[in-house]
Order: structure tokens, then sequence, then C-alpha cells
């Protein structure tokens, strides 16, 4: 149980960041979100998901707390702190310079 | 926000580990629930849908591993675990253990007490402002090592007023004066300073003002802090009381700061005085206008913006007319020879001035050669402890890689394992230092010359042991540790523990170095002891045993000439008539600790060569003088060999005598009796020609070594110089210092608050020995240390390769091999390194003879005796150590060496 191929960790840590940004969430629904949201594409294995939110964890950019689900089940919901929060901005300006600059030279014609 | 909310994380981790893993194992368990709720909603049964979920998660054991990696605290946990480890490990091995401490102990804690020892009195900076400027001039002659500290009064004058590269020159000279009247007096040490003293110094006062003009007004004192405490309790009114000093009033103006002794490192003066006050104090003196009076220190500050090259220049380009126009001379007017010679030379005195320097450096520097190579030894024999160790558990490595354990993981249990020990060692090291610290300062102090040094383990020395502890864990846990883990597993976990390859050609080696640092430890420790020995062994031209000495002061006030004659007189026949008394007799002087009045006589019909007379120095031309009472000689032990001694006809009018001892007697009387003959003091003492009445045999009176000095005595009735302060000398039945308290009541029935000191002759001798004793105590106890190492190391070794050939052995007895030759088989190799051993050793004793000539006497550091001893002892040590483990193998039953096999 590997990290997906198409997966490097910055990536996943931004996906993870960018995902929980909008409302605290447990890691199941993290990984269902990320799959969804990305039309099925990226799936999220638990075996790379677990140990990026508890590293996560550790660097302080989130923070976790015991919440209730909406079935009344206690599960842990991670959000984002505000270190995270600007983290995750300067990651993101990061992944979109990263990003063109590879389509710049991936398709130079447009 | 985010430093403390991680570390509150770590800390989490680190003390609520069972409440985190208990949330992590929910947290997976729930992922798990929703992806068997997932499924069950595709239409499996619940069953199938939570059998599929596991598998589909994988290992939860696996993941949860890599959760609790990143926590960051592993290794901390990790520590913890190997620690415990290492704690049970050691505990089953109490032998290896002890061993390894003991060795780390003393090896660290000798390093930091010696290291601390040259910190306090070589490298620590005097605590004034800017201590890098102040410079001390010194005379030196070519070729030769020792330095001229001292000049005279005119000396310091020429160069205050002449040296413009120096902002201030200043000096000072230090004496003991009593303090109090009354009830309360005692001795305290002051330092007479000059004018610029506390400017030059760079030290500012905690109260009050410090000395500064003071030549019209030399009755004000500065009180250093621990005497200001002891004396005044603290008070701050002190400043502006009256003090009497020597029986004169002094106003304090003034209270150093805590922790400042002046310039000299080893001092610690209790009151500072105008130098002025000198003239007050002794008003026989002649420190001031006296070019011979060579006895003042020239300390100076650089002026800012001069280099020390200028300004050393500047001294050189004084020095001639220095010389000329201050430079001791004889009644001629010839300059002293010695004294021409020096060359100028500044000497950085940022750490302070010191005797005690020059004194103990060689000792120290052979102390730090003694300290580090029996760190080095302690270190080796680690090393070859743990190789022993690691050897013996190479199956148990070997066994935890082969189920998954890293190499790295296993390197760094090694080290937590050298760290512990280490730590440990070092702990008990440290203790070790701060104790033997102070017995060292102990040891270095005499009787009469108390050194005040304020010992403390500084970051500095914090710095040097935990270095070494670093060099001493790298070195002994690496090592073996890399050993351990390079070589290939397969053949040890197939073969089983007995046929490892051993921990051959290292230790092998460690020892051989071993071996030959012990020889020159060994070597060194019979060196100093036979110094130590033969200087016990010298002729003393008195016997030390069973005279007490007690320093009397009658004080200048109420004891005018007279009265401290008729005293001494008084208190001599009182003293006499104690029990346990068997004579009695005063002097100025006493032998070796309160030494030196030297001058230079006018012998009639002698005519002295240009340069010989200059009085004051301790040249081996000059004469050393004493000021006695009758029965000097029946207490001191020293033969009269013809003539009479003092009595009452040799009163202050009666007709001038002296009694001279042989080398005087020799050197100017060589072919005719001394006995009738006149001699004289220098003009300056303005008394007559005195007649010789006596000749006794030569005495030591400064040294043990060296040649011997000339000698004058005078009857104390016609003493040329009166010192009130007189030192009374009584022979006594039993252990002289048990009658202290019976001199001191009858002192005390003459004056009630006359300060008495008591020491004894032998202490005396004994102090003029503390460099040697001590370098032979040390030297001693570090050679048998490292015989001790050495000897459990090789030990160690050769049972090891016992254990190793058993069954080889076995075989060898079963086909008739015969004791002898199994016996000679083990100590073959041995013997080969040992005796690699001493011819390193050998040859290192040979390269460090030169730098020890100076401290032995009557010894050949590397001499045949010296060599053959120390190698004697080291052989016979070592081969008693690998004889019986030999002998062990050679009682190996073969049939159960091969039933082992």
């Amino acid at each position: 149980m590997g990290k997906p191929s198409d997966l490097i960790q910055g990536t996943l840590d931004l996906l993870i960041l960018k995902t929980i940004a909008l409302e605290p969430m447990h890691g199941w629904r993290i990984a269902q979100r990320i799959q969804q949201m990305s039309g099925d594409v990226l799936q999220v294995q638990q075996g790379s998901l677990y140990p990026a939110l508890h590293r996560l964890e550790q660097e302080a950019w989130i923070k976790a707390d015991w919440r209730e689900t909406e079935n009344n089940r206690r599960a842990k919901f991670y959000s984002l702190t505000v270190a995270g929060r600007r983290h995750m901005e300067k990651e993101l300006a990061n992944w979109k310079r990263l990003s063109g600059a590879i389509g710049l030279v991936v398709e130079p014609s447009r | 926000m985010r430093p403390i909310q991680r570390l509150r994380m770590r800390l989490r981790a680190l003390f609520l580990g069972d409440r985190v893993e208990r949330e992590l194992v929910a947290e997976l368990e729930f992922h798990v629930e929703e992806l068997t709720r997932q499924k069950i909603e595709r239409g499996l049964s619940p069953e199938q849908a939570r059998a599929e979920a596991l598998r589909e998660f994988g290992g939860m054991a696996q993941l949860q591993e890599e959760c609790r990696d990143k926590r960051r605290t592993r290794w901390i946990e990790e520590f913890v675990t190997d620690l415990g480890y290492a704690v049970r490990l050691f505990a089953k091995s109490p032998g290896f253990t002890s061993v390894a401490l003991l060795s780390l102990a003393l090896g660290i804690g000798a390093n930091t007490s010696i290291f601390t020892l040259v910190e306090t009195l070589i490298l620590r900076e005097l605590p004034v402002r800017e201590p890098g400027a102040l410079f001390q001039i010194v005379g030196v002659t070519p070729g030769q090592d020792n330095a001229q500290g001292s000049f005279s009064y005119p000396t310091f004058q020429f160069f205050r007023e002449r040296a413009a590269m120096f902002s201030r020159v200043f000096t000072w000279t230090s004496r003991r004066i009593e303090a109090g009247e009354g009830e309360v007096m005692e001795w305290i040490a002051a330092d007479l300073v000059s004018d610029d003293y506390f400017p030059g110094l760079g030290a500012a006062p905690a109260l009050g003002r410090a000395l500064a003009d003071e030549r019209d007004q030399p009755f004000v004192a500065v009180l250093s802090h621990g005497w200001w405490r002891r004396r005044f309790d603290s008070d701050p009114g002190a400043v502006g009381r009256t003090v009497r000093l020597g029986g004169i009033p002094f106003t304090v103006v003034g209270v150093m700061p805590e922790g400042f002794f002046g310039a000299v490192v080893g001092s610690s003066p209790d009151v500072f005085l105008p130098i002025g006050a000198e003239t007050l104090l002794n008003p026989t003196t002649r420190v001031f206008a006296q070019p011979n009076a060579v006895r003042l220190p020239l300390v100076a500050r650089l002026r800012p913006g001069v280099s020390e090259a200028e300004a050393s220049a500047g001294v050189e380009r004084l020095w001639p007319s220095m010389i000329e126009e201050t430079g001791p001379r004889d009644r001629e007017g010839n300059l002293n020879e010695s004294f021409r010679a020096f060359k100028s030379r500044l000497r950085s005195a940022s750490n302070g001035v010191s005797n005690l320097r020059q004194r103990f450096q060689g000792p120290l520097r052979v102390l730090g050669v003694v300290v580090v190579s029996v760190w080095l030894i302690a270190c080796l024999n680690l090393s070859n402890l743990m190789l022993a160790r690691a050897a013996k558990r190479q199956r148990e490595f070997a066994l935890r890689l082969a189920v998954g354990a890293g190499r790295g993981r296993l390197l760094r249990q090694m080290l937590t394992e050298s760290f512990l020990l280490a730590a440990v060692g070092t702990a008990l090291g440290v203790l070790f230092a701060l104790w033997t610290s102070r017995l060292l300062t102990a040891w270095l102090s005499t009787s009469r010359d108390a050194i005040s040094l304020d010992i403390r383990t500084n970051s500095a020395v914090l710095g040097y042991t935990a270095g070494i502890t670093i060099l001493t864990t790298l070195l002994f846990g690496l090592i073996p540790a890399l050993r351990a883990l390079r070589s290939s597993l397969r053949p040890v976990l197939k073969e089983g523990t007995h046929r490892i390859a051993g921990s051959g050609a290292a230790s092998r080696s460690l020892l051989v170095v071993q071996v030959a640092l012990s020889l020159l430890l060994v070597a060194g420790a019979t060196v100093f002891l036979r110094t130590f020995q033969n200087l016990l062994a010298v002729e003393l031209g008195f016997d030390p045993d069973r005279v007490l000495i007690a320093s009397v002061e009658p004080g200048r006030v109420e004891w005018k000439d007279e009265a401290a004659a008729r005293f001494y007189r008084d208190l001599q026949a009182r003293l006499q008539a104690l029990p346990g008394v068997e004579a009695v007799s005063v002097s100025s002087k006493t032998p070796i600790q309160n030494c030196c009045w030297w001058e230079v006589l006018d012998v009639q019909g002698h005519t002295p060569a240009p340069g010989e007379r200059v009085g004051g120095m301790a040249s081996p031309l000059n004469t050393f003088l004493n000021s006695i009472a009758p029965g000097y000689f029946r207490v001191m032990g020293t033969r009269m060999l013809r003539g009479r001694d003092f009595d009452e006809r040799d009163a202050p009018n009666g007709q001038r005598v002296a009694i001279v001892n042989e080398a005087f007697a020799r050197k100017y009387f060589p072919n005719v009796d001394a006995l009738g003959r006149i001699i004289s003091m220098p003009p300056e003492y303005k008394v007559g020609p005195m007649e010789i009445v006596a000749v006794v045999e030569n005495a030591r009176y400064r040294d043990l070594r060296g040649p011997t000095r000339l000698a004058v005595y005078f009857p104390i009735a016609q003493a040329p110089d009166r010192d009130t302060s007189l030192e009374v000398l009584l022979r006594t039945q039993g252990p002289p210092l048990a009658l202290a308290s019976a001199v001191r009541q009858q002192v005390h029935s003459f004056h009630p608050a006359m300060p008495v000191k008591f020491r004894s002759l032998a202490q005396e001798v004994e102090g003029v020995l503390t460099n040697e004793r001590l370098l032979a105590l040390l030297s001693a106890f570090f050679g048998v240390v490292a015989l001790a190492l050495g000897a459990i190391g090789l030990y160690g070794i050769v049972a090891y390769s016992v254990t190793q050939r058993t069954g080889e052995i076995g075989v060898r007895i079963a086909l008739g091999a015969s004791r002898a030759s199994v016996l000679w088989l083990v100590m073959r190799q041995s013997v080969l390194l040992v005796s690699l051993g001493l011819a390193i050793g050998c040859a290192a004793v040979f390269a460090l003879t030169g730098s020890v000539d100076t401290l032995v006497f009557g010894v050949q550091p590397a001499g045949v005796v010296t060599l053959t001893t120390a190698g004697g002892v080291l052989s016979a040590v070592a081969l008693l150590a690998a004889w019986l483990p030999a002998r062990r193998a050679a009682g190996v039953d073969p049939l159960l060496a091969l039933r082992y096999e």
C-alpha cells in the first residue's frame, strides 16, 4: 500500500488543506471529498491519508477535535489553524506557479 | 502560537501516549466502519462488507506505525527504551560496569581537576576593566627560562616618568601586619600599592573611593570585600572609620568589590595601603631610593591606541638607560653583572601576575601529560572492554538484523549505551574533580604561604569535560559498534557464538598503546617518588623533628627596643621552665619558609671581585643572615664545629661578634682559622666590625637543592637590623604542636591580646617539597591506576581469547600437548604485545625526559634504573594478568572442551 504514484507528497498536503479549508471534516470525508471533486481521478488511499494528517497536525497546520457526525457517531474532525491557512495560501501560490510553468513547457504552443 | 501548539503535540505524544494511541485506533476504526457502511449500502451483507473493508484497508498495524512515525517523538521514546535496556544490561554485568565507570570517572575527573587548576592559575583573566591592556615588565637572561620580575623603587619611578607608551605604570609590595588593638588583634595581609595601582589595574571600589595621590596623606586604607565582611560585618558605615594597622591609625576610605584580589593570582590581601605607608610601618625598611632593594613588580597599562609591539619597542629603547641609571650597584659603583645582562620583555598580565604560575608550571605540565595519558588509557581500556562485549553480542545483533531491525537503529542503541556510561562516568568524574581540586589547592598551600584560589568549575572547565565525554563516547562507542555491524551475518548465525572473528587486530593494537602509556606513567611515578625520597634524605644541617616555631609580634607601640629585648628574655626563661621543653631560643629568621635576609659582608683581608657585592638579591655570592638568641643551634640541632655560642657577654654595647658557617669559613678563610677574624656589615647598617667567635656546620636555608649558601649569625642583642617581629623556637620532647596552648598561655601572661601563630619546623621543610610531594603522590596514584587498568585490559583480552580457543586447546591437549606448551601458546601473544608496548613506551620516555629535568633530583628520568624498575613492574603485572586465564586454558579438560565444540 504505497502512495499513489500520481500524488506527490506536497500535493496531497495541499489537497487536504484546501479540502478542510471549507469546513472541518474527518478523514473518511476528506478522502471522499477529494475523490468526488476530482471526478474520481484522485483516489486518496488511507495508507497515505492518515500519516499525512498526523504529520500536518504535528506541524500545527491543522488541528483536530472529536465531534459528532451527522449520524451521531464520534469522529476526529480536522480543521485549519491560522498558520495552516497561511501555509496553504503559500503552497497554493507555489502550486499555481509550478503548474503554470510545467504547462508552458509541456504545451509551449498555447 | 504555532511553536506552542507543536510543543503541546510533542508533549501530548510523550506523556499521554496511551490516550493518543486509543484515539488513533478509534480514528482508523471509524474509517473502516464508514467503508463498511458504504459497502452495505452497495448491497453487501454486513459480514461480507466488514471483511472486504478490512481487506481493502490493509495492514492496520502498519498504518498505525506510520502515523506514530509522524509524531517526531519516536526517537525520544526509543531513546528511553534503549536507556532502560542499557541499564538492565549494565546491571547484569557489574564487573564490566564498575571497571568502565571507574575508568571514566578517573579519566574525566583527573582531567577536569587539573584543567580547573590550570584555568584558575593561568588562563582566567583578572576581574578588572580591559585586562588585555595590562603588561608586566620583566628582564630575561637570553637562553634562560626564568625571568627577573622584581625591580627597585628607582626603576619603578624611571618607568613611571619616562614610559610614554603606557597610560599607567604601577607597583605594589605585600606584607603581613597586625590589625586592631587591645583585645582584638589579628594578622592580616596588606598590599602597599603605588598611586596608579587602582586606575592602572582598572578596578573601582564598591564603596567610597580607591587610593589616588596619597603622597602627603599616607594614613588611608582601602579594604578588601572579604575583610570588610569579617571585620566590619559588611557595615557600609565602615568608610570613614579608623582602623589600627601595625599600631598606626588608618582611615578607611573605600571597600573593593567582591572577587577583587589585586594583581597577584593566588593571593588575597585584606587591605590596600599607599606604598608610602611602608616607611611608617617599618622605619628600617630600605625599599625606597635603594637601587639594591629589587623586590617590586612592574605592571603597566597600555595607552589607548598603542600596540603591544610599539610598547615593547619603547621599553627596549628605555632599557639601557634604565639599567645605567637605576640598576643595582656595589659600593664601588659597579653594576651587578647578572642585572646588566637582562633583556627587556613585556609579558601579558591580563591574567594577573603570579609567582605561583612559574612555580607550578612545570608540575602542572607534567600532571597534564599524566592525566591525558590516564584518560587515553581509560578510553583504550573501555574500547577494549566494549570490543569484547560487542563480539560477545554479535549473535544478538545478527539475530536482530535478521528479523528486520535497521542498522542505524542498532547503532543508535549501542551509542545510547555508550552515552549512558559516559554520562554516569562524567557525573562521577565531576564529583571526583570537585573533591580533588580542593585537595590540590590544600596540598599546594604551605604553612607560611597560604594559597587562596577561587576554584570553581566554570563554563570553560565544563566545556572541556563535556568535550572529553563526547570524544570518549565516540571513541569507545562507535568503533566497536561499527565493527559489530560491519561483519557479515550469515556465518555468525550459522556457527554459533564461539567462532566469531574476534576483536583481533584492533584490540591488540589498543593494548600495545595502553602498555606504552602505562610504562610512561609508571616511569614517571618511579622518577618522582625517587626524587621525593632523595630530597627527604638531603642533609639539612638541622633536625626539623620536634621543633615548634611560635611567631610572636610584640607590636610597635607598647614595645620599644629595650622592652622587646626584655620581653623575649623573660619569655625565653618562662618557656624553658615548661614541662616537655628541652631548649628555647629566638631568631629573626627560620630556615626554608621564613628566609631570607641576604647581604654581602666585608671580610678583612678579602678583596671582592667587581660587581660581586650587590646585596638584597639571592645571588649565590651573597650571605644569608640571621639574628639569633643563645641556644639557637641547640634547638635547631646544628652542630657547632669550633668556638662558643653567644651568651650574656654579647650585650648591645659589648664587643660585636658573629658566628659563621663552614661554607663561609671555607670561602673566605681557606687556609687559616676563621676564629678571631673580623667581618663587617655594609656601611648603611652603621654597625661596627664583628669578630668571628664560632664556626657551625652548614645548614639548608631556602631550598633543598643547589649549592650550600654562606651564612652569618649575629647575637640578637646586637642585631644590626632590628626587627621586633621574632620567632620563638622550642625543641620539645613530644609532638611540637601539642605544646602550642601552653606557650600561648605564657605569651598572654605578658600581653593578653598578643597574636601568636604556631607551626612546626617539620611542616616548614615539608612545605618546600610541595611540588615534589604533589608530583610523587599523584604520579604514584595514576601509575597504580594505569597498571590496574592495563592489567584488567590484558586479562580481559586473554580470557576472551581462551574462551574462543577452548575447542582448539582441547584438541591440542587431546593430541598430547603438554600443559607448559599450552601455557606458552596462550601467553606468547601477550608477551609479544607487552614487549612491543614497552619498547614504544621507552621511546616515549626518552622523548619526554628533557621536559622534566628541573623537576627531578638525583634520578635520571630515562636512566637504566628508572626504565628497568618501571618496565619490570609493568611486565610483572602484565604477565600475571595474562597468566591467570592462561592457566585456566592449560587446565582445560579435553573431553569437556571437545564436547562443547
